[in-house]
């Protein structure tokens, strides 16, 4: 209560001391749509105060009562002026018009590079993610982000993240503000993230806003659109692999608007013509029988994954606005069979039937309500459920029927579930006393169940008792709360500050797991066009994930902090330098230590797949560390526009009983990293893309001798011996260095309610065999070889897209 | 129609095709090293198996080193014994030396066209039993067992590593005539339950109904340090040896650190072999420059019958 005043007082503080003010306050939206455009900025030209709208458009700005020009801008958008006398408070919301072509001279960009205090974190335009070549197709936000520097992209084709020497757990993503466990399709090749569903995406990697908490080393923060207040819209693509639908409009016009967009591939319905193929090769699905005996078999299997989002928003009024959104996404591997056969003297006659797969995938739900309490006041008070699960399991049954015996028959099956279930409630604030002062605080809780491994086995039959068995880890529960305050606060034209804490706490069981994480930024002006930024953030992350190193499966288990495993924590500093330099370039490059502690791994030997051990028992627990330096040159207008990033880093991981408590590279350590992407519009009907990516080599773990050792039988003189392959470090070994080039085209079409395009693309257009993992393999000739395994060739692709 | 179908079906499939192809393998080293394996306690010569790692691409076998200088140290860098090859890379100690407990030794041991090698390390005082009490029963499962308990005195301060194991001594009579001997005396050790939370589990398995088997146990005082400690478990196949009226031994072995590891690596290194689903284990050795092991215990016996 006493920290509550203390905020209300200061609050107060920066109130009165702006007496002679007034307050323009409102909402930014695109004007075909209802949008809101986030991050738009809003400046008076005579004050030179301004301001950014937040994630729901709002934006709030207290002026000295004098006459104002306003001017509110976003990138791709006609900027609009606004004069009048300032003496009251006034509402005004603003509608801005997209430009048809980006013209350096006319458009107005976002808020500059130099200007920001936030540092470490960069936006990606949706349009650039449709107009860049993607893997078969798949416009895939993710695989986008992995172009920046600092963020590195894992195994070959993934879409997992791993930014600045953390883990691919240490990413918290949200979308629309809930939090994604997992963020991926078909063992991470795809991201879950619909381009067509989403609004805008914002990366950070470091010198976080004390807003965000719960993970070490990034926020992807991915917000949804809100669907068309105006107009009935859609747009989808037909691809080689999969086809999506994105249908918007008003409920009621102005008033309420609704979006849904889905998504499925159809490797399966493609596949089926050959599973059948086989079958009728096989003799299947006809029941044969014959005086000798008969058989027939019939299978069926495929793989495919879907996703939906939706979302409805509804405005009260001015001030007030609902909003209900939800992602659904399902994975599933499937194998059905069947088989009947009869013995050859006809006595007996067995019909079988089997089925096994694996499901995976995440279900979020978020209802939220915005009130403008006042004119400098926004409140956002959000409910939302987040859900992954994962099921491996089969069954079989078969009947047998016999001449002379009564009909036996079994049924068998097995389960294995796991999965991580979150309720959450928070309420979230926006306060801009003035202009110097952007504050944020909100607080919230969240119930965590955890699914750590739970397996079910079952055997009934008709002569006999029967097994019906559950097994594995207990379900876990956790409540995660927290609270934040954060200022962005200009002191003076060049020094501009984000202070703040955040404040969160984690109760399992008998544990309770507090943390006060001070955040700091700071940005100095050095010239018109370029700053000084620093930071330093203190993270700390209350769930764990017990992970493949190599892969990412679906079988990845998130599991909570408990009295033996404590939470992980992480100190960031970061010091960089901006500028905006001429014709729209912008150049940025930033030097940043991280050290974390407390991560988890498996011990050593311990399989991470298939056991019903205790996942306490299989973990050890250890420290990290990472630094680097990041440059990244960005053109975001003009014909030509795309970046080039270049990461020099390190990262090393230390745990006691791993590598003999000596430190070793982590698995995604990589020295040089470079992306490149680009986008040139020749004219309103074509553009291509391109995008080279080169990275030096992972680190990797590998017996380069082999020896007889002592067997551990005993001590004895006799003690036999055992060959052992001898690893003299961990993540020792370098795998070749990663490069694609990526090329892609876009033909356009526009009628008068009608777009299209046709997209070709080459993934790794010049067929470099990148290595997925690296083997022993030996020959005919007893010689071994050292061997790569490459996933993916030059990868043609074709998709038609449409909007209408 | 159908035949375009079924081709265009086939595009998507053949997108997820792989390939391997073999790559130069960049070692930073993989000439061929000295092994060195050698174990001592209070109660054995000293002895040496010398032989070279074979580099991961080599097609070679193993070979044992039959020209080594190997010799002991102690701990002032005086010599004590200086081994001499026996033939297949076995080396023993001509003047009878034996180890002592709470001496540091090194063994250095140099072979043409190699890196010389050394490890160093001292296997601890012996530790006494002060009782063992052993009792006939029969678990749930109807079976006998011989619940036994040891009891001894951890000395306190420095860390301690044990070893403790059954073993059941005869004689065999041999009658094949596949020895020389017509009698062979054996010394195996017997499977043993263990429940208890000191005792590592890298080396357990599951046997005749009981998950919690191991043939010798392994612990260490973290626990413990300083105590009477009282180790209990059960000899599991003890209606066979019952009947038999075999003898046998329970043997404590206060271990070096460096012995305890190897143990608990190699163990764990056997049971992640050929698992493509585990996670590398790196045996632990303490040649310098090489690999292998160089360390040992101090053995305390104990008799009983069965």
């Amino acid at each position: 209560m006493k920290k509550i005043s203390i905020v209300l007082l200061f609050l107060s503080c920066l109130q009165f001391s702006f007496a002679q003010n007034f307050t323009i306050s409102g909402t930014v939206k695109e004007s075909k749509t209802g949008e809101p455009i986030i991050g738009a900025k809003i400046y008076d030209l005579k004050s030179k105060k301004g301001t950014l709208s937040n994630e729901y458009g709002f934006y709030s700005l207290t002026l000295p009562q004098d006459s104002v020009y306003l001017r509110v801008s976003y990138i791709g958008y006609t900027a609009m002026e606004y004069q009048f006398d300032g003496v009251n408070n006034r509402a005004l919301s603003v509608e801005l018009m997209t430009i048809q072509e980006l013209d350096e001279v006319t458009v107005t960009a976002e808020k500059n590079i130099e200007e920001r205090t936030q540092m470490s974190s960069f936006d990606v335009s949706i349009e650039k993610i449709k107009a860049l070549p993607v893997f078969l197709g798949e416009k895939d936000i993710i695989k986008t982000i992995q172009l920046f520097p600092g963020v590195q992209s894992g195994s070959e084709g993934s879409s997992g993240i791993y930014v600045r020497g953390g883990g691919q757990d240490q990413n918290l993503m949200l979308l629309d503000g809930v939090p994604i466990y997992n963020a991926t399709h078909l063992f991470g090749f795809f991201s879950i993230f619909n381009a067509d569903a989403i609004n805008k995406v914002t990366m950070i990697k470091g010198g976080f806003p004390a807003r965000y908490g719960g993970r070490l080393s990034s926020v992807l923060d991915i917000r949804m659109k809100e669907g068309n207040m105006k107009e009935f819209h859609g747009e989808g693509s037909i691809g080689l692999i999969s086809s999506k639908l994105s249908l918007e409009g008003p409920i009621k016009k102005d008033k309420t608007s609704f979006i849904i967009s889905g998504r499925r591939t159809y490797i399966d319905v493609l596949a089926r013509p050959f599973v059948n193929m086989r079958n009728r090769n096989q003799g299947g699905g006809k029941g044969k029988e014959d005086g000798g005996g008969g058989a027939s078999e019939t299978q069926t299997g495929g793989y495919y994954f879907w996703d939906l989002n939706a979302k409805i928003n509804h405005k009260f009024s001015e001030t007030s606005r609902l909003y209900l959104s939800g992602y659904f996404g399902r994975d599933r591997f499937y194998n059905d069979a069947s088989n009947s056969y009869t013995t050859a003297e006809d006595t007996s006659s067995t019909d079988e039937t089997s089925s096994n797969g694996l499901r995976w995938g995440n279900a979020i739900a978020a209802v939220r309500w915005n009130k403008i309490i006042s004119p400098k006041l926004f409140m956002n008070l959000t409910g939302t459920f987040s859900q992954y699960e994962f099921t491996v399991g089969g069954q079989n049954e078969s009947t047998t029927t016999y001449l002379n015996a009564p009909t036996t028959s079994q049924s068998t099956a097995f389960n294995y579930d796991s999965g991580i279930q979150d309720w959450t409630v928070k309420a979230d604030f926006d306060y801009r006393p003035n202009p110097n002062h952007t504050i944020k605080f909100g607080f919230g809780d969240t119930y965590h169940t955890f699914v750590p491994g739970v397996n079910q086995i079952s055997l009934t039959n008709n002569t006999s008792s029967g097994i019906d068995t559950t097994f594995g880890s207990s379900r876990q529960y956790g409540h995660e709360h927290w609270a934040y305050f954060e200022d962005d606060w200009e002191i003076s034209a060049r020094l501009k500050l984000n202070i703040g804490v955040h404040f969160s706490g984690f109760k399992a069981n008998q544990e309770w797991y507090p943390s006060v994480q001070p955040r700091f930024a700071a940005r100095y002006m050095l010239n018109e066009n370029s700053s000084l930024k620093m930071s330093y953030s203190s993270m700390t992350q209350f769930l764990h994930l017990l992970t493949n190193p190599t892969i990412g499966l679906p079988t990845d288990l998130w599991v909570p902090v408990t009295d033996r495993v404590a939470p992980e924590y992480s100190n960031q500093f970061a010091l960089g330098y901006a500028q905006t330099l001429s014709k729209g370039f912008q150049f940025s490059v930033e030097g940043y230590y991280k050290d974390m502690r407390n991560l988890i791994a498996y011990k050593e030997g311990v399989s991470f797949f298939g056991s019903s051990q205790d996942w306490q028992d299989k973990i050890t627990v250890g420290n990290g560390n990472s630094y680097g330096l990041e440059l990244l040159v960005e053109k975001k207008i003009g014909k030509t526009s795309g970046w080039i990033g270049y990461t020099l880093s390190w990262s090393n991981r230390q745990f006691d009983s791993l590598n003999f408590g000596n430190p070793y590279p982590y698995i995604y350590d990589r020295r040089h990293d470079i992306g490149l992407a680009v986008t040139h519009k020749f004219s309103e009907r074509v553009d291509i893309g391109i995008v080279w990516v080169f990275g030096s080599g992972y680190a990797t773990t590998l017996a380069q001798q082999t020896y007889l050792g002592v067997d551990g039988l005993g001590i004895g003189a006799n003690t036999p011996y055992a060959p052992i392959e001898h690893i003299e470090e961990r993540n020792d070994y370098r795998m070749p260095a990663y490069h694609r080039l990526d090329i892609g085209v876009n033909l356009h079409k526009k009628k008068k309610k009608w777009e299209s395009t046709w997209s070709f693309g080459l993934y790794n257009a010049y067929s470099r065999q990148n290595a997925f993992f690296l083997f022993f393999e030996e020959g005919n000739n007893g010689t071994r070889t050292l061997n790569q395994l490459s996933l993916f060739p030059v990868l043609p692709s074709i998709s038609y897209s449409f909007k209408f | 129609m159908k035949k375009l179908i079924l081709f265009l079906s086939a595009i998507p499939l053949l997108l997820f095709t792989n390939c391997t192809k073999q790559i130069e393998f960049d070692a930073q080293d993989i000439a061929p090293r000295i092994v060195v394996n050698s174990l001592f306690t209070n109660d054995s010569l000293w002895a040496a198996n010398i032989s070279r790692s074979v580099g991961v691409l080599e097609s070679t076998s193993y070979t044992s080193i039959n020209d080594a200088d190997v010799s002991i140290f102690d701990g002032n860098g005086i010599e004590v014994t200086t081994l001499t090859n026996q033939g297949d890379g076995l080396y023993t100690s001509p003047t009878g030396a034996m180890p002592v407990a709470d001496e540091l030794y090194t063994i250095e041991v140099s072979a043409p066209g190699y890196t010389p090698v050394s490890a160093t390390n001292r296997i601890p005082a012996a530790v006494q039993i002060n009782s063992i009490d052993t009792v006939s029963s029969t678990n749930s499962d109807g079976q006998t067992i011989l619940e036994t308990t040891i009891n001894f005195q951890d000395p306190p301060a420095n860390a301690n590593y044990y070893m403790v194991e059954v073993l059941v001594k005869g004689t065999w009579i041999d009658e094949w005539g596949e020895f020389e001997e017509d009698t062979i005396e054996f010394r195996e050790p017997l499977e043993i339950s263990c429940d208890d939370v000191n005792v590592e589990t890298v080396n357990r398995f599951s046997f005749d109904g009981f998950d919690n088997t191991y043939l010798y146990l392994m612990l260490k005082d973290e626990n413990f340090d300083g105590e009477d400690y009282a180790l209990t478990f059960s000899v599991i196949n003890y209606a066979e040896l019952k009947d038999l009226q075999l003898f046998g031994e329970i043997r404590l072995v206060n271990t070096s650190e460096a012995y305890f590891n190897y143990l608990k690596s190699f163990n764990m290194y056997q049971r992640a072999s050929g698992n493509p689903f585990a996670t590398p284990v790196q045996v632990y050795s303490n040649v310098e420059n090489g690999m292998g092991i160089f360390a040992g215990g101090t053995l305390t016996y104990w008799d009983v019958e069965f």
